[in-house]
C-alpha cells in the first residue's frame, strides 16, 4: 500500500504532501526521516533509490531539482512504487515546473496538487488496476539497477564520520599535549641531576680562587 | 464599515491639520520626516531636537499669541510637567469645553521649542486628564458615552519608528482595561483597576475584507531572547546594524536580508510593514511549519430521532447545508466533508467520487461501544470530487428519515466516531441536535429544577456539566486539532451547561435555539442564517496564539473558548472569526521604561493553504500617579475582563458572581474617593468619577441583571447559554448585551430609516434603558444583540398602528416573534423596515436577531384575551432589558449609587 508522499526541493523546501489518515502517527516519524534525508542529500546522492525503515520502505527519485518520495509498506512492488514516482513527477513537472523553482516559494505552495495525488494512489490501491500495472511495469521500469539501503545507515554514517573526526581531533590536541609536557619533564630532570655537581664545582673554584689569588 | 473607530490620537501629533501660523514660520515644516527617503538613509538617525518639533503646533490666533508670550516670560521656570501636549482633540465631546480652557496656558510652548526641548529629556510626558464628574448628578446617564473610543493612547509619535496611524494597534484588534500602566505593582494594588486585554485577531468573517499588511518574503526578525517579534517600536541601535527590542530590551542584530528584497535588490527598511504597521502577518517560513497545512475538514453529526424529525430540524438543516455547499472555505479545493445520522446507532454514509459510482451506500453500526468503521476509506471525502454525490445524499437524508420513531440520540458514541474519522486531519465537527444525549457514553439527564433553581444551589447543580465525557474528550480534540461546534434547538431541556463544554476548550461555539420549530417561519429564517453564516466563515487550522508583555508584565490568566495548553500558549484547533479573548495580566516587576508594549502573536493555516502569523503590537504609556491612571482606564474593557471574573464565579455561585460585581463598584469609587477627590466639598457630598469611567456603575450594574446573573427563576438551559454567550462575544455587541440599545420609532427625525448620502440607513440616536422614558402611545424598538423587541405602547393611536402593522385595531397585532409586516404605500412601514434591516446587519459576528413584537399595557385591553399570560410573559422579557429600571426585586440605576454611596462612606 502506498502510504504517502512527500514532495521537497532540493534546498530542503516542502512543497506538497498527500494528506494521509495517520491515526498512530507511525508516519509521521517516518516524515520527520524524510526530513533528514533531504537535509542531507548532495547533488552527488543518488538520483533514484529504495531506503528501508523499519515496517516501511520509502523509496525516492529526483529527475530534476524536485525529490519526489514514496513511503509504502514493506513488501509492495517496487516496480509500482516507482512508476508511482514517475507519474507524479511527470505531472507535477507538468502543472508547476516553472513556479516550484522561484526563490520566493513558501512551504507547501502547491497543497492543491493533493488532489492528484489521491487520485492516483487509490489507482495504484485498486488490485485489479495494480495487477495490470504490475504486467505493464514489469518490463518498463528495471528497477534491479535501483540501490536499495537501510535509512538508519545513510542517516548515521554522517554521524560516524563526524565522530571519527571529532575522535582524531581530540586525539591530536591530546598528543600535542603529552609531547609538551614529556619536554617539560626531561628538562626538570636534567637539572635535577646536573644542579648540586655543578654547584659543588663552582664552590670549590671559588675557594680555588679564594685561597690561591688572595695571597 | 461605520462603526470602525479609529482611536482618536491629539491633532497636533501628527501635524495633519493644516496649521495657521502667521506668525510663527518657525515650525513650518511641521511634518514629521517620512521614513520613504532613499534606501540606506536612516531617518531615525537624526538629532533628537528634530523629532519633537511637530510636538510644538498648537493652533492660536495672534492675539492669543501675545498673550502667551507673556506669559511665556513667566512660565519659563516653571516645570509644569501636566500642561505638555495636552490633546487639542479630547475624545469626550462633553469636556471639550474644559479642554479649551486648560489649553490656553499650553500654548506657551509654541514658540519655545529650545526650552520645551529640554523639559521632555526631563521626562515630562502628555497623559490623559482627569476629569471629575459626579455620578449622582448626571442622571439619566449620558449614554453615548458607550460608543465613544477609549481614551487615546498618549504614545508621542517618536516613540515609532515610522509615525502613521497604524502603527500603534487599532482598539479593534487589542484593548487595554489601562491605557496608562501603572508603573508598580504597589500602585496598580492601590488602584484596584484591573489591568487585562481585551483580544479580537479578526474582524470579519470573511477574511478578504480589510486584511492587514502581509509579508512574503519569509524573513521573520525576533528577539533572541524573548522571542518577540520586530514591530514599530523597537529602536535601531548602533547605526542601524542592531536593534533593541523594545519588550526585554536585548541588542539583536539586524539580519543582512532586512534591507533587501528576495531578489537581492537593496530596499528601504523603513517600508516594511513590520516597521510601519502593529497590525500585520507575515507568511511563516518553513520552520513554523510542523506538517503540511491540512484541508478544512466539516464532520457533521446530525440527530435523525424522533424528535429530529418532529421539530422540523433535520430538513432544516440538510436544506441549510445543500445551499452553503458552494460557499462553505473552499479556497484550495481540498475540503473534506464527513456526514454522520445518529439516533440509537450510527448511520454513516459511504459517498464514492462522482465520476465512479452515483450509489451512496449507508451503513449501520449498532454498536456503541466500540463503534468501527465499515469502510473508512470513503467516509470522509473532498467536496469538489463528490459534489452530485453529496447533494444527492442530503436531498435523501430527510426522507430516509421521515418515519424514525427513535427517541434515542448516542452524541457520545457518535463524537467518539467522528473523532476517529478526522483525527488525523483535524478539522470541525458540528453538531445539529435537537434531543438530549440519552444513550451511550456521555449519556445525560433531565436535571430537576424545582426547588433548586434561584438558591445558593443553583450553580453546582444546574450550571456544571454532568458527564465528565465532554471535558476529557476536548483534551483528545485538542491534541487531534478539532473543533465542536454545537448547534441545539428543541423545546425540550437540553443540558446546554453540559454540552457547552465541547465548544468551550476546542475553540468552538454553542448555540440554542430554544423552542424551535421549523412550522415557524422565524425559527427557520434564524437557524438558517445563523447556521449557513457560520459554516461560510473563514476558519484558520492549528492555530496558537500567544501574548507577551514588557519585562515585569505576564499572562496569568485567559479567558474564552480555547485550550490553555502550556502556561502562556492558547491552542486552537480551529479559530473562529466572531469570538473575543481577554487576557489577565499581572504585575511580576515594577517596569523600567516611560513606555510599555504588549504582543499578541497568531500561528495560523488559512484555509488558502498558507501558513501566516499574525501580530499584534500595541504601545501603553506608564505612569507614576494615580490620577493618571484613572483618567486613562478603559471603561468597556474593564467590562469585558470583569464580565468574565463573573462568568467564571458563577460556575460556583451566582450570588457570589453578583456581589462581586457590586463591590468591584464600590472599590473603584472608594479609591477614588479617598485617593484622588482632595477637596473638601462640602453640601450634599458627591459620588466622584472620572468621566472616562462613568458608564463602569451602570454597566455593572446592569450585569447583575443580565440574564446570565439575574436572580430569580430563569430556565437553566438559557442561564447556561448566555453564560456561555458571554465568553466569546466580541465588545461591542457585549455592551449592546449588558446595556441594551433603546431607539424611540413615534417621534423619529424625518431622514432617520431613509439612506444618506452614502447610501447607509440612518439610524435614530439610542435613549436610555428605562421604561419611565417610554410613552404609554409610543413605538419603540429594543436591541439587546441577541433579540430586536419592538414595542407598541398599549395607548398608540390607531393611526400608527395602522402605519406599521397594516391593521387597524392595535389589539389584533399579532405579538410574539414575527416579522413586521409589509405595509403598501406606508413610508413610515418602510422606515422601520430598514432600520430593523439595518440593525440585523452584521459582518463580524453570524447573530441574526429575531424580532418580537410586544404590546404594552393599556387600560383598555381586554380582560381575559386569550393570549394574556403571552403578552404578559413577552412583556416581563422585553423589560427586563430595560436595566436602569427596578426590574423585579432588584434596585434601579439611581438606587444603586445610593446605596453604594451610603457604603463607602461607612
Amino acid at each position: 500500500m502506498i502510504q504517502s508522499t512527500l514532495i521537497y526541493r532540493d534546498d530542503g523546501l516542502p512543497l506538497c504532501a498527500s494528506v494521509d489518515d495517520d491515526a498512530t502517527g507511525l508516519l509521521s516519524e517516518q516524515k520527520k526521516k524524510i526530513k533528514m534525508v533531504v537535509s542531507r542529500m548532495t547533488p552527488q546522492s543518488a538520483t533514484e533509490a529504495t531506503l528501508e525503515s523499519g515496517n516501511y520502505e520509502i523509496h525516492y527519485i529526483k529527475p530534476s531539482t524536485v525529490i519526489y518520495f514514496v513511503i509504502c509498506e514493506k513488501g509492495y512492488p517496487r516496480n509500482l512504487a516507482f512508476s508511482y514516482l514517475q507519474d507524479v513527477a511527470q505531472e507535477f513537472q507538468h502543472s508547476y515546473e516553472s513556479e516550484s523553482a522561484k526563490p520566493n516559494v513558501r512551504p507547501y505552495a502547491f497543497v492543491s496538487f493533493d488532489n492528484f495525488l489521491q487520485k492516483t494512489k487509490k489507482s495504484y490501491s485498486d488490485k485489479k488496476v495494480q495487477d495490470n500495472l504490475d504486467k505493464l511495469n514489469q518490463e518498463l521500469v528495471g528497477v534491479k539497477q535501483i540501490m536499495s539501503k537501510n535509512i538508519e545507515d545513510l542517516l548515521y554514517r554522517g554521524d560516524s564520520l563526524d565522530k571519527m573526526s571529532d575522535l582524531s581531533a581530540s586525539l591530536k590536541a591530546s598528543s600535542k599535549k603529552y609531547k609538551n609536557s614529556a619536554q617539560r619533564i626531561n628538562l626538570e630532570l636534567l637539572i635535577s641531576q646536573y644542579a648540586p655537581i655543578a654547584l659543588v664545582a663552582l664552590f670549590f673554584v671559588f675557594i680555588i680562587w679564594w685561597i690561591f689569588l688572595r695571597g | 464599515m461605520s462603526h470602525h473607530k479609529k482611536r482618536v490620537y491629539p491633532q497636533a501629533q501628527y501635524g495633519q491639520t493644516p496649521v495657521q501660523q502667521p506668525m510663527a514660520p518657525l515650525n513650518a515644516n511641521g511634518v514629521y520626516p517620512p521614513g520613504g527617503a532613499s534606501s540606506g538613509v536612516y531617518p531615525q538617525m537624526q538629532q533628537p531636537g528634530e523629532s519633537q518639533q511637530p510636538l510644538q503646533q498648537q493652533f492660536f490666533t495672534p492675539v492669543q499669541q501675545q498673550l502667551n508670550q507673556q506669559i511665556d516670560q513667566t512660565t519659563v521656570a516653571l516645570e509644569n510637567m501636566q500642561l505638555h501636549n495636552v490633546p487639542v482633540v479630547d475624545p469626550n465631546a462633553a469636556f471639550y469645553q474644559q479642554q479649551q480652557q486648560a489649553q490656553m496656558p499650553m500654548q506657551s510652548q509654541v514658540n519655545m521649542p529650545v526650552q520645551s526641548d529640554g523639559m521632555h529629556a526631563r521626562g515630562g510626558k502628555a497623559m490623559n486628564q482627569l476629569y471629575p464628574v459626579d455620578l449622582l448628578t448626571e442622571l439619566p446617564p449620558p449614554i453615548n458615552d458607550l460608543t465613544l473610543p477609549p481614551p487615546p493612547l498618549m504614545v508621542p509619535p517618536e516613540r515609532m519608528i515610522v509615525p502613521s496611524e497604524s502603527s500603534n494597534a487599532s482598539p479593534d484588534y487589542i484593548r487595554c482595561t489601562l491605557n496608562a500602566v501603572p508603573k508598580t505593582n504597589s500602585l496598580f494594588k492601590k488602584s484596584k483597576l484591573p489591568l487585562a486585554l481585551v483580544i479580537r485577531p479578526y474582524q470579519h468573517l470573511q477574511d478578504d475584507i480589510n486584511p492587514p499588511p502581509l509579508n512574503e518574503d519569509g524573513l521573520v526578525v525576533r528577539c533572541r531572547r524573548c522571542r518577540s517579534y520586530m514591530n514599530p517600536f523597537v529602536t535601531f541601535i548602533d547605526g542601524g546594524r542592531k536593534w533593541r527590542c523594545n519588550f526585554c530590551r536585548l541588542s539583536n542584530d539586524v539580519p543582512m536580508q532586512f534591507d533587501k528584497t528576495t531578489s537581492g535588490v537593496p530596499s528601504n527598511r523603513y517600508e516594511r510593514n513590520e516597521i510601519k504597521h502593529a497590525v500585520m502577518e507575515y507568511l511563516a517560513p518553513k520552520e513554523y511549519t510542523m506538517r503540511q497545512p491540512p484541508p478544512s475538514t466539516y464532520a457533521f453529526i446530525l440527530d435523525v430521532s424522533q424528535n429530529a424529525i418532529k421539530t422540523g430540524l433535520l430538513a432544516t438543516t440538510t436544506r441549510t447545508l445543500l445551499e452553503t455547499l458552494d460557499n462553505l472555505p473552499n479556497h484550495d479545493d481540498r475540503t473534506r466533508i464527513s456526514i454522520l445520522c445518529v439516533d440509537n446507532s450510527i448511520h454513516y454514509f459511504a459517498i464514492p467520487l462522482d465520476e465512479e459510482s452515483d450509489q451512496v451506500t449507508m451503513m449501520d453500526v449498532c454498536d456503541l461501544d466500540e463503534p468501527f468503521f465499515p469502510r473508512p476509506n470513503s467516509m470522509v471525502v473532498p467536496l469538489n470530487a463528490c459534489r452530485n454525490n453529496l447533494e444527492k445524499l442530503l436531498n435523501q437524508i430527510p426522507e430516509i428519515f421521515q418515519f424514525n420513531i427513535m427517541s434515542k440520540f448516542a452524541l457520545g458514541p457518535a463524537l467518539k466516531s467522528a473523532f476517529n474519522l478526522i483525527s488525523g486531519i483535524g478539522g470541525k465537527i458540528i453538531v445539529v441536535s435537537s434531543t438530549l444525549p440519552n444513550i451511550g457514553i456521555g449519556k445525560l439527564q433531565k436535571r430537576n429544577e424545582n426547588g433548586v433553581v434561584n438558591s445558593s444551589k443553583e450553580s453546582a447543580q444546574l450550571l456544571n456539566c454532568q458527564d465528565s465525557f465532554y471535558k476529557t474528550f476536548t483534551i483528545d480534540c485538542s491534541k487531534s486539532q478539532i473543533t465542536v461546534d454545537v448547534f441545539l434547538a428543541s423545546e425540550d431541556y437540553m443540558d446546554v451547561a453540559s454540552l457547552s463544554n465541547l465548544g468551550r476548550y476546542t475553540g468552538g461555539q454553542t448555540h440554542f435555539y430554544p423552542g424551535f420549530s421549523a412550522t415557524k417561519l422565524t425559527d427557520v429564517t434564524k437557524f438558517t442564517n445563523e447556521f449557513s453564516k457560520h459554516l461560510c466563515m473563514d476558519i484558520s487550522l492549528e492555530t496558537v496564539m500567544r501574548a507577551r508583555g514588557t519585562t515585569g508584565l505576564r499572562m496569568n490568566a485567559f479567558f474564552g473558548h480555547f485550550f490553555n495548553r502550556s502556561s502562556d500558549l492558547c491552542a486552537f484547533s480551529t479559530m473562529p472569526r466572531d469570538q473575543s479573548y481577554v487576557f489577565e495580566v499581572t504585575m511580576d516587576d515594577s517596569i523600567v521604561g516611560d513606555y510599555c508594549c504588549f504582543q499578541i502573536a497568531v500561528l495560523l493555516s488559512l484555509n488558502t493553504g498558507q501558513r501566516r502569523i499574525r501580530v499584534i503590537t500595541v504601545s501603553l504609556p506608564t505612569s507614576e500617579s494615580l490620577p493618571e491612571v484613572y483618567a486613562s482606564a478603559d471603561q468597556l474593557a474593564m467590562t469585558a475582563y470583569y464580565t468574565q471574573k463573573a462568568v467564571e464565579k458563577a460556575g460556583s455561585n451566582l450570588e457570589d458572581a453578583r456581589d462581586y460585581l457590586n463591590k468591584t463598584v464600590q472599590d473603584i469609587l472608594s479609591v477614588y474617593k479617598k485617593e484622588i477627590v482632595v477637596s473638601n466639598t462640602a453640601g450634599g457630598a458627591p459620588l466622584r468619577l472620572c468621566a472616562n469611567l462613568r458608564m463602569f456603575p451602570l454597566l455593572m450594574h446592569s450585569l447583575t441583571k443580565h440574564m446570565a446573573f439575574r436572580p430569580g427563576i430563569v430556565p437553566s438551559d438559557h442561564r447556561a447559554a448566555s453564560l456561555n454567550n458571554l465568553e466569546s462575544i466580541p465588545l461591542k455587541y457585549l455592551i449592546k448585551n449588558i446595556y441594551a440599545k433603546v431607539y424611540s420609532l413615534h417621534d423619529m427625525p424625518d431622514d432617520v430609516g431613509l439612506f444618506d448620502d452614502n447610501g447607509e440607513i440612518i439610524l435614530p440616536k439610542p435613549i436610555n434603558a428605562s421604561a419611565s422614558l417610554f410613552e404609554r402611545y409610543g413605538l419603540y424598538l429594543i436591541d439587546n444583540s441577541n433579540e430586536l423587541f419592538l414595542w407598541i405602547g398599549g395607548d398608540a393611536v390607531n393611526e400608527l398602528v395602522l402605519d406599521v402593522f397594516g391593521i387597524g385595531d392595535i389589539f389584533e397585532v399579532p405579538i410574539g416573534k414575527q416579522e413586521l409586516p409589509f405595509v403598501e404605500n406606508s413610508e413610515f412601514n418602510e422606515r422601520l423596515r430598514n432600520i430593523i434591516a439595518k440593525v440585523r446587519e452584521h459582518n463580524d459576528v453570524i447573530t441574526y436577531q429575531s424580532l418580537y413584537i410586544v404590546r404594552g399595557a393599556s387600560l383598555s385591553e381586554p380582560v381575559n384575551h386569550a393570549s394574556a399570560r403571552e403578552v404578559a410573559t413577552l412583556r416581563l422579557w422585553a423589560t427586563s432589558t430595560l436595566v436602569e429600571d427596578k426590574v423585579l426585586n432588584s434596585e434601579s440605576y439611581r438606587e444603586f449609587l445610593q446605596n453604594t454611596k451610603m457604603k463607602i462612606t461607612k
